[in-house]
């Protein structure tokens, strides 16, 4: 099967952040401030990039009736 | 603290209502002259998201749950809502692909393992698939019987006998199931999954109200102030470790949330649409924040109330709290809130259990005993042999969970675990023409006996899970596919259907 550009956009980026938020030894252990910004960076980014890309992509597949 | 009797009730109310439910969809089938396999559904867009949310959630959300937030800290919490996320993109790229295959085989697939079977063509993997899905199921079942029943106990103060429980909530399901199959489970589920998120919910804010004046600052607060460590990696337990953030919900996104059996049939086949299943894509990442942030904010309170508690004692947190705070408050609330513990304990478990019964029926009908034992079932019989199915196999849980093994509930996240392997054999079944029955049959044992060690030789399982079975069973499946060839004419009906699915559901513009 082959992937649409938009598909491997959307996987690439939700990759990227799912590898981001867990690079290890970021955030150190028992930092409460790089913990919050680490999760700020990472994890909302990818809840966004899911969904923004959902929306992309279901365009991209319209559904037939 | 509740009186025997108040239980006993709330069973007798549980009964009836499974039962009309079930009587129900079985008189609307006859109606509508439906005599197929009671194994299979096709259900609209609420239905199938209220039946995957509860299924898929068992008594884990009112026991073990908060306590795991109370001894591991908000960024548990976050570890979680990095898994949640990949829902709709696993989703669209996976099952709503096999949903439009089932559909193009006239919706005959049951197991998971019928898929599987359509594209490799190989009877051996079947039967490997059918036994591992079933292995998966038989503790599941089993083990929330013993949490409900365990809650029974709990609330009455042992006035109900732990075995008289398991036996009567035994029952009570494999009645229902027999009865009603696959359509009234779905249809129960859906209310089931409001009464278990509202009282989860009911539960967290009195116990905020009455803990903290309503305010959640106030926890925080607290919290900040005694229990620092809660607001950050690796937690007041240690457990959130780097290898954890990814290991646990790694298992989550894959073997939980897609490839148990109960949910696979569910995102794979339920759906009466592909509208519906792009709203369970879209919609159930949102209701599982909303469960999880519930329990976590129960977990903060436990931890904001008393910090000292025992890991045992956390299990049980929601009847703690009820037992030693909020009943000072008003006893009649504390007596409201335990029949809410117990009857939101039983929903989300009971909902839970029989769709694990309703699919495993399926895999010994179907992957057994149809398509190891090569036993013909006529038509006209095949519903009574799902019934006399399904009734043995809640007799057989029944009987685990009146003597359940020490390891019960680890084996809840073993069997998320055992399915693990079996993920990157169903990406290479839709996106690889290449891959072979032999890297899928070596694969899937390979993966097995990968996560067993992990568990029972490495001792690595409350870390990694399935994790490191799924990566030797992505290696084995593309090292033993380029090494070996399949008949293309045995996966050619498999992908010009996907292609004719594809062609006729959506609209693709490039």
């Amino acid at each position: 099967m082959k992937l649409l550009k938009i598909e491997k956009v959307w996987l690439l980026l939700t990759l990227t952040f799912y590898v981001l938020y867990n690079i290890p030894g970021f955030p150190p252990y028992n930092n409460t401030k790089l913990a919050f910004i680490h999760a700020a960076l990472t994890v909302i980014p990818l809840w966004i990039t899911v969904y923004v890309g959902l929306g992309k992509v279901f365009k991209k597949y319209k559904l037939k009736e | 603290m509740l009186n025997s009797s108040v239980i006993w009730t709330a069973f007798a109310l549980y009964m009836v209502f499974l039962l009309s439910v079930a009587i129900y969809v079985t008189m609307k089938e006859k109606k509508e002259k439906n005599t197929g396999s009671m194994l299979k559904a096709s259900i609209p867009w609420f239905v199938l998201v209220m039946t995957y949310i509860s299924s898929l959630m068992s008594t884990w959300v009112f026991f073990a749950g908060p306590g795991a937030y109370y001894r591991n800290g908000l960024f548990y919490w976050v570890s979680e809502l990095s898994y949640i996320a990949l829902f709709p993109i696993v989703t669209h790229f996976t099952m709503n692909k096999v949903w439009v295959l089932n559909q193009e085989y006239n919706g005959k697939f049951i197991t998971p393992s019928d898929f599987y079977f359509e594209r490799f063509k190989s009877p051996l993997l079947r039967s490997i698939l059918g036994f591992v899905f079933l292995g998966a199921s038989l503790p599941y079942v089993a083990s929330v019987l013993v949490a409900i029943a365990q809650s029974a106990s709990y609330a009455t103060g042992g006035a109900i006998d732990y075995k008289i429980a398991v036996i009567v909530i035994g029952l009570i399901m494999t009645i229902f199931v027999c009865i009603g199959g696959v359509k009234s489970t779905a249809m129960a589920d859906t209310v089931q999954g409001v009464v278990f998120i509202s009282l989860l919910w009911v539960i967290a804010i009195s116990c905020l109200i009455v803990g903290f004046n309503g305010s959640l600052t106030n926890v925080v607060e607290k919290i900040w102030n005694n229990s620092n460590s809660f607001f950050s990696y690796p937690g007041s337990s240690n457990a959130i470790t780097y290898a954890t953030r990814l290991g646990y919900p790694l298992s989550c996104a894959i073997g939980w949330t897609i490839m148990l059996p109960h949910v696979f049939v569910r995102s794979g086949y339920y759906g009466d649409n592909l509208k519906a299943q792009r709203k369970l894509s879209k919609i159930t990442p949102i209701l599982q924040v909303l469960i999880w942030t519930g329990t976590m904010i129960i977990g903060a309170i436990g931890l904001g109330l008393n910090s000292n508690l025992g890991s045992s004692e956390t299990e049980l947190i929601i009847p703690y709290m009820i037992q030693n705070f909020i009943i000072s408050y008003s006893p009649l609330l504390a007596k409201g809130l335990m029949v809410g513990f117990f009857v939101g304990s039983t929903a989300v478990g009971i909902s839970t259990a029989c769709a694990f019964l309703s699919v495993s029926s399926g895999i010994v009908s179907s992957d057994i005993i149809k398509n190891t034992l090569n036993i013909t079932i006529k038509e006209r019989n095949q519903k009574n042999v799902d019934r006399i199915i399904i009734a043995a196999i809640g007799i057989i849980s029944i009987m685990l969970a009146i003597n359940p093994p020490d390891l019960i509930f680890t084996l809840i996240m073993f069997s998320i675990a055992i399915v693990m392997p079996l993920f990157p054999i169903l990406i290479m079944a839709i996106y690889w023409k290449k891959a072979t029955k032999q890297a899928a049959i070596l694969s899937s044992i390979l993966g097995v006996i990968v996560v067993l060690c992990t568990y029972f030789v490495w001792d690595l399982g409350n870390t990694w899970y399935g994790s490191i079975g799924m990566l030797v069973s992505t290696v084995v499946m593309i090292v033993v596919s380029k090494m070996t060839k399949q008949n293309e004419e045995d996966s050619k009906e498999f992908y010009d259907k996907l292609e004719a699915g594809m062609a006729r559901f959506y609209d693709i513009a490039e």
